[in-house]
């Protein structure tokens, strides 16, 4: 047996207990100012870094502790709100304003404050109250109203999902409850007073619509993702994207287009309408010709991915087989640009170079960025370099807020 | 210390340079060990006697290179005249020199030229690597011994031990002690003593009876000592015709018996052999290690106290004991008592979770709402899960017949003792019993409030929220801000709930709102456990990050009151790892909702069908006919099924609750289905529910051991 003198012990001892950290991860890097990153602010008693090694240009829009912040290309990093519960903000096309949501225990609040900072506008409030049942046993009614992830129009329209007008929305056939599904609404600014116009439909039962956006240079059009369960058994979810004519429900006699069980859908579908299949959270190229959106590959494992649109208008008969069929070809010419256990809200750069998005490492979310490129020849694109991670925010990054990206 | 030999005078020069030129003395110590194999007679056990020329052959034969680089002849190899005689009289600073003197030593007080049994004085050298040890050194002086004017005067023959030895300085009080040489049991088989050694004991007289080489008789003449040929002795010229000189030099020390001169120069004082026997039986590091281990076992001991009392409470408990009433295990006993280790055998083990929320605690009672039997056949490794709906309809003992989950809330009210949940927990155990023939073994209750606090504690969980969920009637229980519950008044206040899908963090409030909700999703219960299961998979990832240990008696606060099991915490030791080792897709899952039970037209409760659940029971608990049983209740298609007394259930029906219509047809037939599980919430199945609170009982477990936090 070798014995070891106590030198060597000393020399051992130490590096044993290295090993062992090491081995248990303790004393993991928390610090913002190792590496690339540099504490621009502080939330929450937290600090947030920014990687001088992942450049891009423009602004990025985004909330971290529930306040609204805006990260120029110069790595500056901006609070615009503090103590308000915000979330996704939304610049309008002209760059001057910001619409947001404001949450609150049982409603939400859309507002619009100018990029340059200023005193935040209402436009609509869900403030409401809950009504008695009207029977015995029945459950009480409520005129709150959620309004989430405004999206601009034009300058002087916004839409957005909320689950308003849901008491006058039956669910359908056979069933007497509401569809408390958030849809997709619009309003105009310059008539706050008139109601929202319904732009998308929900199906009843698993969360209705999520993630609009108006098609740049075509805002006829709107895509975003569509929550529902399988007709035949009602247990599988079905998460896909659908692109839609901004206009067809209000351009439609009433009762063409239906929310509820029986949903007549206004929309084509992007993505395949397949057991446990979700295709989710698209963004646009800054053309507009091409979407980055989200793929749950597994439980524990999602994708982003790129995938053309029809080159024809698919939304003006969207209950048509053969143009449903002509939506759905693009899909199969999706490519993965990445992979990982959480990926989530991305948002294509203006200039059209860099895709944002929200990952998860070393038990934090965080935004990423992506360098993509098109081939020329087969107009597929792919991955530039390696994902840069742009903010260290220790835990403050709001992941369920979609970030927004402006020149 | 690292130390430089330098070759001269060898007596096999060829191999006495290390290829290295440089050899710290342990390294050359344990190269020698290693290179060489003890010959077999040695290792057999022989005596040295023969050994001595046994091992010299054949180390020169075998690996005559390695030998004799690692230990150099004791004749051939000196210290460099820098180095300090003393220091440099170690072959190792701690080893080699004290184990072969205090392996003399230990002969000495002995008197037999026996090794020691099992080990030296140092207390990781073995036996056979002493001997290895002591040949070696020995060994290689062979051709030397013959030739020095010690053996020429003693007449002896190769002498053992034939290191030339340099003392450390003396003590001021240093008297001389015999010399070690002559204590080497060695010695003593290959010559005879010396005429009136024998005789000679200075070991009573001897001036330090510590240090092991100077003391005990001496059996041998006294150890050739060649000295420090051209160092001399004490770092001195050696004179001409040193060896003469030193042979005097003892021959003159008058002042210890035995010796015509005294002792010969000890190696060590007294205080230092003390230091050296200590350091060898409890080398440094050793001692170091040791006293960091009752240190933290103190330490750990004290911070554990406070949450060690927590766990306590909550495991080994009893339930109480319940006469069923009706079925075939009519009269037996149902309860679970210590029926010794959990999986010892087929364990059937009861998991009960309720939401422990501020109205049932108001109304001084939790349902049941989960209600699991889980099976483990550890000889095979079976495990199977039966989720009985909590809206099943059932015969509760003493109780009439209600929905299943009203069963914990009787006994739990029925003060049948001073214990709420063993009443609880017996009466649950005794409805199972008697409905269905499955004997219980043991329980776990899990109250949900512990589930978050935990949650809390371990700092949130992240989760990928599959859709978008909303709620107009959650019940306003708990302030999401401050997560405590509200006041009793607002007990039943509603709030509304819309959580984006999608990857995000979930503090401890949000994550029980996401488990929560029941009129989220058209699947109800089963989208329900889905739900619980995410969050209960990402609390585990955030259970096993190493700095969770900091919070160990936080989160075991967080369980206080929360957990009831009587299974003990080496049940559930057991347990935890016999879940580690199936693979979960395995388990066989059964759950008594559609097909085997139906909606009943009267309340919203659930019969069971009968002719399906027997057979499948039978199945999944190797129950005989004879044993598995079920209690038909009112069919389906007739009304009039007794349920549970009012007051007692608190079903939130959400806006979402409907009412089927006449118009009911083919097409309504999913419709119906929708809403029945949208209406009532609570109807359907939980499978991935059951994996929860097993998942939720596993984790009580790794709060209670803190080595299965970290694993």
């Amino acid at each position: 047996m070798k014995r070891y003198s106590r030198r060597e012990t000393l020399i051992l001892l130490p590096l044993v207990a290295v090993s062992v950290q090491g081995c248990l991860g303790i004393g993991g890097n928390t610090d913002n100012n190792t590496g690339n990153f540099k504490t621009k602010a502080t939330v929450g008693g937290k600090e947030v870094g920014v990687s001088e090694a992942a450049p891009f240009k423009g602004k990025i829009y985004l909330t971290l502790g529930r306040n609204l912040f805006v990260l120029n290309d110069q790595l500056q990093l901006n609070q615009l709100t503090k103590g308000m519960d915000v979330r996704d903000p939304a610049i309008s096309p002209d760059g001057k304003q910001i619409a947001f949501v404001q949450r609150f225990t049982d409603y939400a609040d859309l507002l619009v404050m100018p990029t340059s900072g200023g005193k935040p506008q209402r436009l609509i409030s869900g403030n409401g109250q809950y009504f008695p049942p009207v029977a015995q046993g029945a459950p009480p009614n409520t005129s709150y109203y959620w309004f989430g992830q405004p999206a601009w129009r034009d300058n002087k329209t916004l839409a957005f999902v909320s689950d308003f007008n849901k008491l006058n929305t039956p669910a359908g056939l056979g069933i007497d409850a509401f569809v408390l599904d958030p849809q997709v609404w619009q309003i105009s600014l310059d008539n706050l007073q008139a109601n929202p116009q319904l732009v998308a439909t929900a199906h009843y039962g698993d969360g209705g619509d999520r993630d609009p956006a108006f098609r740049p240079g075509q805002t006829n059009q709107i895509i975003y993702t569509h929550y529902k369960y399988d007709d035949k058994t009602s247990t599988h979810q079905i998460i896909q994207i659908e692109l839609e004519d901004a206009d067809a429900i209000v351009n439609s006699p009433s009762g063409t287009y239906r929310s509820g069980a029986d949903e007549l859908n206004p929309a084509v579908d992007l993505t395949p309408a397949v057991n446990d299949l979700a295709n989710m959270t698209p963004t646009w190229s800054p053309q507009g010709d091409y979407i980055a959106y989200i793929r749950r590959l597994s439980s524990t494992s999602m994708g982003l991915y790129i995938m053309p649109l029809p080159t024809t208008d698919v939304t003006k008969n969207p209950n048509d087989a053969a143009t449903q069929q002509l939506a759905l070809q693009p899909y199969n010419k999706s490519v993965q640009i990445l992979t990982s256990e959480f990926v989530s809200q991305p948002v294509w750069s203006p200039d059209g170079t860099q895709i944002a998005y929200y990952t998860y490492n070393e038990n934090y979310f965080d935004l990423w960025l992506v360098s993509v490129t098109k081939d020329a020849k087969t107009g597929q694109y792919k991955m530039k370099g390696k994902p840069q991670q742009l903010t260290h925010a220790l835990g403050n990054l709001d992941a369920d807020s979609r970030p927004f990206w402006t020149p | 210390m690292k130390r430089q030999f330098v070759q001269f005078n060898t007596s096999r020069g060829q191999n006495n340079i290390s290829p290295s030129g440089e050899h710290t003395a342990e390294e050359a110590s344990a190269q020698a060990r290693e290179a060489a194999p003890l010959p077999e007679p040695y290792a057999s056990g022989q005596k040295k006697t023969g050994l001595l020329s046994n091992y010299a052959s054949s180390s020169q034969q075998e690996t005559p290179h390695s030998i004799q680089q690692a230990e150099p002849p004791a004749a051939s190899w000196a210290i460099r005249d820098d180095e300090p005689p003393a220091a440099s009289w170690a072959i190792r600073d701690d080893a080699p020199p004290a184990a072969s003197w205090a392996y003399v030593d230990e002969q000495q007080t002995s008197i037999t030229p026996e090794l020691p049994a099992e080990r030296f004085t140092d207390p990781f050298m073995r036996r056979d690597e002493a001997e290895d040890f002591l040949a070696k050194r020995v060994s290689p002086h062979e051709s030397a011994i013959e030739h020095s004017p010690f053996t020429q005067n003693r007449g002896g023959g190769p002498g053992p031990m034939q290191r030339p030895q340099q003392p450390p300085p003396r003590p001021a009080n240093y008297v001389q002690a015999p010399p070690p040489a002559q204590q080497r049991p060695p010695v003593q088989p290959m010559r005879p003593p010396a005429q009136g050694w024998a005789t000679q004991q200075p070991v009573s007289s001897a001036p330090f009876q510590r240090p092991g080489p100077m003391q005990g008789p001496v059996q041998g003449p006294p150890r050739r000592y060649n000295g420090p040929p051209q160092t001399g002795y004490m770092g001195n010229p050696a004179p001409a015709g040193w060896q003469q000189q030193r042979i005097s030099m003892v021959l003159s020390n008058s002042a210890a018996p035995g010796y015509v001169n005294g002792p010969p120069p000890s190696m060590y004082s007294a205080k230092e052999g003390k230091a050296a026997r200590k350091k060898k039986r409890f080398p440094v590091w050793f001692t170091a290690i040791a006293a960091v281990l009752v240190a933290g076992i103190v330490v750990g001991g004290y911070f554990a106290s406070p949450y060690i009392n927590i766990v306590s409470s909550s495991t080994g408990q009893t339930a109480t004991h319940f006469d069923t009433t009706t079925g075939k295990n009519k009269g037996s006993a149902a309860q679970t008592t210590n029926n010794g280790p959990i999986l010892s055998k087929r364990t059937n083990i009861l998991l009960l979770g309720s939401d422990t929320d501020t109205k049932t605690e108001f109304e001084g009672a939790y349902l049941a709402q989960t209600d699991i039997v889980v099976t483990i056949d550890p000889a095979t490794k079976y495990v199977g899960m039966l989720s009985i709906p909590r809206d099943l309809q059932v015969n509760i003992p003493g109780n009439g017949t209600g929905k299943l989950d009203a069963a914990f809330s009787f006994g739990y009210q029925s003060k049948k003792t001073n214990n709420p949940y063993a009443d609880g927990a017996g009466l649950a155990i005794a409805t199972i019993e008697e409905n269905f023939g499955i004997p219980i073994d043991a329980y776990a209750w899990v109250g949900l409030d512990g589930f978050i606090k935990v949650i809390n504690t371990a700092g949130g969980v992240d989760v990928d929220v599959t859709h978008p969920m909303i709620d107009d009637t959650y019940p306003n229980d708990i302030n999401a801000a401050t997560g405590q519950k509200v006041s009793t008044q607002n007990a039943y206040g509603l709030k509304r709930l819309y959580i984006a899908p999608g990857p995000q963090h979930l503090n401890g409030v949000e994550a029980l709102e996401y488990v929560r909700t029941r009129h989220s999703d058209l699947v109800g219960d089963f989208g329900r456990s889905v739900r619980q299961q995410q969050v209960l998979d990402q609390l585990k990832v955030k259970l096993e990050q190493p700095d969770i240990i900091a919070q160990l008696p936080q989160l075991a606060n967080d369980l206080n009151g929360y957990v009831k099991t009587s299974m003990s915490l080496t049940d559930l030791a057991s347990l935890g790892n016999f879940a580690r080792t199936i693979n979960t897709g395995s388990i066989d899952r059964l759950v008594l909702g559609p097909p085997y039970s139906e909606p009943m037209k009267s309340n919203t409760n659930f019969a069971p069908v009968c002719d399906k659940i027997i057979p499948a029971i039978q199945k999944m608990f190797s129950l005989d006919a004879n044993t598995a049983t079920c209690i038909p209740q009112t069919s389906a298609n007739t009304a009039g099924v007794a349920s549970m007394p009012s007051g007692t259930e608190t079903n939130q029906n959400s806006t979402m609750t409907s009412t089927r219509t006449a118009e009911a047809s083919a097409q309504a037939m999913t419709q119906l289905a929708r809403t029945n599980m949208m209406s009532m919430g609570n109807s359907h199945s939980d499978p991935l529910g059951v994996q929860s609170l097993l998942d939720l009982m596993f984790m009580v477990v790794l709060e209670s051991l803190d080595a299965m936090t970290i694993n």
